[in-house]
């Protein structure tokens, strides 16, 4: 076999693909220290995960939240505090973070439970919003418009945080994806698809809508957390809805309901925003465009576009290579 | 003291009645979110202001016809096509207004400008002097929501706006042009918030970031019922005058909207549908 051929196999399932990134991925320490580039790649996995966590409610279950900065912002600023009033270490304010991201979610949750259609939508955006003005109210406990800062770093060494957001990068998403393909996951489309039919077959909607925005905040709240650590610092623009609108484009970029889209969206907007940091004044700008045109020309998400656009290639083989699998299994 | 809170209270009543009614409006009719709508009032203020060289006079009535030029334009370019995907169409009008924040700021700067009174001087009414612009702004806002509900209740196209908000399918059945009936009430509610910039922006800042006002709305929109005339008009004014109390007795104006958003939760949480919406989709049938 050539290496060309070689190649080609390779690429053909989508399991070697990952296995090859995942790779590359974990030597870019290696092959670089450069303190530019793993800094993007470090914030492209935050977003990642907070991606990630708005695609489990929006894309999974349907519960389409435009406040995902409040689980984000909220586990970061609790962490942010426990680290610096209590002196607690990063290894235990995060994970920590993450238990209040359930909290945060679950507070969330309670009033807008039963909402339908605009109401829900009112009630998320003002969320994160009034925990803005709350922090702007008690400025003593709060740090007020500057926010928190003077936190403990991760590590001073870069590639280990590097690695650090790496390893949550990849359990949040596998978990995750794990979650969206149980029976779990399929209890949660079956309530986003009708949620009417699936009360009648005798699931306990309100239960399970419960359990996907803790599941939703303990994400967002690790990444919020590790965020918070990451930069030492934590600021009320966290609640800013343009971070909640953030996660959105990260998932929905990526592609609605396959997790794993965030990811790639969280990648490429990471690496997008570095090439427009010269005309950062335009960054919101061009942000919000690409919301615009991906909802409006790419629902499906770039990846399953993409993946459509070479599906002649791509998909030919993967099914050449099933069906001779399959033939040959059913030969011996 | 009294006074101020009785002055103020109207008059951010009166924006919030403006606000909310052409924000119901488009939802209760064409079952859009558009989150855009403050931005449109912000639009108008600027447009205004860059515009001022013709004449106020001028200025105001080809930024009015500007803003709902634009509206239409995005509506059948952008929003339109989305009308089906409620909660995405929502998300497209927040970029919208996103957008808008962005352009103002490149344009015009991020600094504060302000834009001229329509009228001067000040008229003393009961022992207390009240600047002749907040009495205009609170006379046109209650002769706006009066032609408002004559237009809805009186005219032909208002019965086709009633009835495409209480049943759409057999509005269609029975001839009406749903589309035209959404063409006109999207350009009607963005009228409104342009006409809400003309009247209430002087009396306020003009920044890139004005467009929020439609959040501090919110709770007006959900107290007054989506969809529900009366109900908006009654819980603008009921909102703001406890967000004045609470500004003035209590503590500042972020206790304000604290204040605003757990009377909403609470609200929500006894009645997911709001004090006075009826159906359960937010769907308009008090129109």
């Amino acid at each position: 076999m050539s290496f060309g051929t070689y190649l080609k196999e390779i690429f053909s399932s989508r399991r070697n693909l990952v296995i090859v990134l995942l790779i590359l991925l974990l030597f870019i320490p290696a092959l670089t220290r450069d303190h530019y580039i793993l800094t993007i790649l470090i914030f492209a996995n935050i977003f990642a995960v907070f991606g990630a966590s708005w695609d489990i409610l929006a894309g999974v279950i349907g519960i389409f939240s435009f406040g995902q900065a409040f689980f984000f912002g909220g586990a970061g600023y609790i962490s942010a505090l426990l680290n610096v009033e209590l002196g607690l270490p990063p290894l235990m304010t995060i994970p920590l973070g993450g238990a209040c991201g359930v909290i945060v979610g679950l507070v969330f949750g309670l009033p807008s439970l039963r909402l339908k259609g605009p109401y829900f939508t009112i009630m998320s955006l003002l969320f994160p919003t009034t925990v803005m003005a709350l922090i702007y109210m008690f400025p003593s406990l709060s740090g007020g418009e500057a926010g928190i800062y003077g936190l403990a770093p991760i590590s001073n060494d870069i590639a280990v945080t590097y690695l650090a957001s790496l390893f949550l990068m990849l359990g949040s998403i596998f978990v995750l994806m794990k979650i969206a393909s149980s029976r779990l996951g399929l209890i949660f489309r079956s309530i986003r698809d009708d949620a009417d039919t699936a009360e009648a077959t005798g699931i306990n909607t309100t239960k399970y809508k419960f359990l996907s925005f803790a599941i939703s905040g303990l994400f967002a709240g690790l990444a919020g957390a590790f965020q918070a650590h990451f930069l030492m610092s934590i600021s009320p623009s966290i609640f800013n809805p343009v971070n909640s609108f953030n996660a959105i484009l990260y998932a929905a970029l990526g592609g609605m309901g396959t997790i794993f889209g965030s990811v790639g969206g969280a990648f490429i907007m990471s690496i997008l925003n570095e090439a427009l940091r010269g005309i950062a004044e335009f960054r919101v700008l061009i942000y919000a465009i690409a919301m615009m045109l991906v909802f409006r020309y790419l629902p499906e998400g770039i990846f399953r576009r993409v993946g459509r656009h070479f599906n002649f290639r791509l998909g030919i083989w993967g099914e050449v290579k099933k069906l001779r699998r399959s033939r040959h299994g059913s030969n011996s | 003291m009294i006074e101020e809170i009785v002055i103020s209270g109207l008059i951010l009543g009166g924006l919030y009645a403006l606000l909310s009614l052409g924000f119901s409006l488009i939802r209760g009719v064409a079952r859009i979110m558009n989150l855009a709508h403050g931005a449109l009032y912000m639009l108008t203020a600027y447009l205004i202001y860059s515009l001022l060289y013709l004449g106020l006079g001028t200025a105001i009535i080809i930024s009015l016809v500007l803003i709902v030029l634009i509206t239409l334009i995005i509506y059948k370019l952008l929003i339109g096509p989305m009308r089906e995907k409620e909660a995405k169409a929502a998300l497209v009008t927040l970029a919208l207004a996103l957008v808008f924040q962005e352009s103002v700021k490149l344009i015009w700067g991020p600094e504060f400008k302000s834009i001229p009174y329509l009228i001067s001087g000040y008229v003393t009414l009961l022992g207390v002097r009240v600047v002749s612009q907040k009495l205009l702004a609170l006379v046109a806002a209650a002769g706006l929501v009066l032609v408002l509900w004559f237009f809805v209740m009186r005219t032909k196209i208002g019965k086709g706006i009633r009835a495409v908000a209480q049943n759409m399918e057999v509005a269609r059945l029975v001839g009406i042009n749903i589309r035209r009936v959404f063409m006109i009430s999207m350009g009607l509610s963005a009228l409104l918030a342009g006409l809400a910039a003309v009247f209430f922006a002087p009396l306020y800042v003009v920044s890139p970031t004005q467009w929020t006002i439609l959040f501090q709305a919110f709770p007006v929109i959900v107290l007054g019922g989506l969809g529900s005339l009366k109900g908006s008009f009654i819980a603008s004014f009921v909102m703001s005058f406890i967000e004045k109390i609470v500004e003035f007795y209590v503590a500042g104006g972020y206790a304000a909207g604290v204040v605003s958003f757990v009377i909403m939760a609470v609200i929500l949480l006894v009645r997911p549908t709001g004090l006075f919406g009826k159906s359960r989709s937010g769907g308009g049938s008090g129109f």
